[in-house]
């Protein structure tokens, strides 16, 4: 049985709107997706007022550069493979497989473009990889040595994004909380039924 | 004693060191700052000054004393600081974006169409464009950390100063239980 979700989306106030600065959207990203991924948050969250805004705005913000790199890395990959395929039928190739060129070199490059162009040479390759150990899964693995450098960047600036992700929901949970404490004490007085409360300002 | 043979040595290294020669190439080097403009400070460029008055103003909620709209002031710079970045690293991407496409083919940046190019085109150009800015995009992460860090403080002190304000105008310790 399939299940229809209906979400409400949150729309942003028409004076707050100008405040929270344009969406990070790429020419080559769906502007639609990232606002309705706005409206979804803010429907969740229910930003009080123009701070509770621009965190949840931050927090999409992040976690839209957290999307965008993680399907960064595959497309990273996937643009070496076929140096990577040629770097490895470089290194098994024998003289008597050489059917276009006289050097390895270019051999492994004629047969690498006919990998993806003709099956049968595809098949015959497959054959002559497997008998030295070799499947498509280490064409993945040196492809992925070959962008090992870039990958580990794109790491540290996700674990960066995921974090700063993360601290806009406490900064939100913080704001409410002091909140609510400024609501409590401000009950209490009017109920006549009050004590002394030890605030002090966060060490900077 | 730096041996002759050593200082031969470290005297043909030195004339191999990188960096800009020729007068034009030291002129377009000058130029890399001003760029993004990232190491400006906001306050300088006189048309932000009104953005960051409407947006400190907001932030200070009711609060009209002058260390609150002080503090929400630098908050707001702070946050226009941030968009800033985060409107920089898109139009590096798309600059990227726009360099890396093969000559003749068309973008979304020519087309403007994306919705009708394949998602597959669409991860394939991002990813592009990633791998191509990788040095600057790590450049902007240290931007982007300086001006959360600003916000986050100014912010913090704003919220933390309303309960005590408050907690003063109530008096303290008031009434009994």
């Amino acid at each position: 049985m399939s299940v229809k979700i209906v979400v409400k989306k949150n729309k942003i106030p028409a004076e707050v709107r100008p405040l929270l600065g344009r969406a990070p959207v790429l020419r080559s990203e769906q502007v639609d997706a990232y606002e309705d991924f706005l409206a979804c948050v803010a429907e969740a969250v229910c930003p009080k007022d123009t701070l509770e805004w621009i965190l949840v705005k931050d927090y999409v913000d992040l976690a839209w550069e957290i999307r965008r790199l993680r399907c960064a890395k595959p497309g990273m990959i996937d643009v070496v493979r076929k140096q990577a395929l040629r770097s490895i039928l470089e290194s098994i190739l024998e003289s008597e497989d050489f059917e276009h060129a006289a050097s390895r070199t270019l051999e492994a490059e004629v047969k690498a473009d006919e990998w993806y162009t003709d099956v049968a040479v595809k098949q015959e390759l497959l054959e002559l990889m497997s008998r030295y150990g070799v499947d498509e899964d280490m064409i993945t693995a040196e492809a992925i040595a070959l962008r090992s450098r870039e990958l580990a960047q794109v790491d540290l600036m996700l674990a960066s994004a995921e974090k700063r992700r993360n601290e806009m929901l406490r900064e939100i949970s913080l704001y409410r909380e002091l909140l609510s404490t400024k609501l409590g004490d401000s009950i209490k007085v009017v109920e006549g039924e009050a004590y002394d409360i030890a605030l002090a300002p966060p060490n900077n | 004693m730096t041996s002759p043979r050593k200082l031969i040595a470290n005297r043909e290294n030195a004339r191999r060191s990188t960096g800009p020669r020729t007068l034009a190439s030291k002129a377009r080097a000058a130029q890399n700052s001003m760029r993004h403009g990232l190491s400006v400070s906001l306050v300088r460029a006189a048309e932000m000054s009104a953005e960051i008055d409407r947006l400190g103003v907001a932030l200070a909620g009711s609060r009209r004393d002058p260390a609150a709209l002080e503090q929400a002031r630098i908050a707001a710079e702070a946050e226009l600081e941030l968009q800033r970045v985060r409107a920089y690293r898109t139009f590096v991407l798309d600059e990227k974006t726009a360099q890396m496409a093969p000559l003749g083919c068309p973008t979304a940046a020519d087309e403007n169409r994306v919705s009708s190019r394949s998602a597959k085109t669409n991860h394939e150009e991002t990813a592009n464009a990633v791998f191509g800015a990788l040095p600057e995009l790590a450049a902007l992460d240290r931007y982007e950390k300086r001006a959360l860090s600003q916000r986050r403080r100014a912010m913090q002190w704003l919220m933390y100063t309303a309960i005590v304000a408050q907690h003063d105008t109530s008096g303290g310790s008031v009434g009994t239980r």
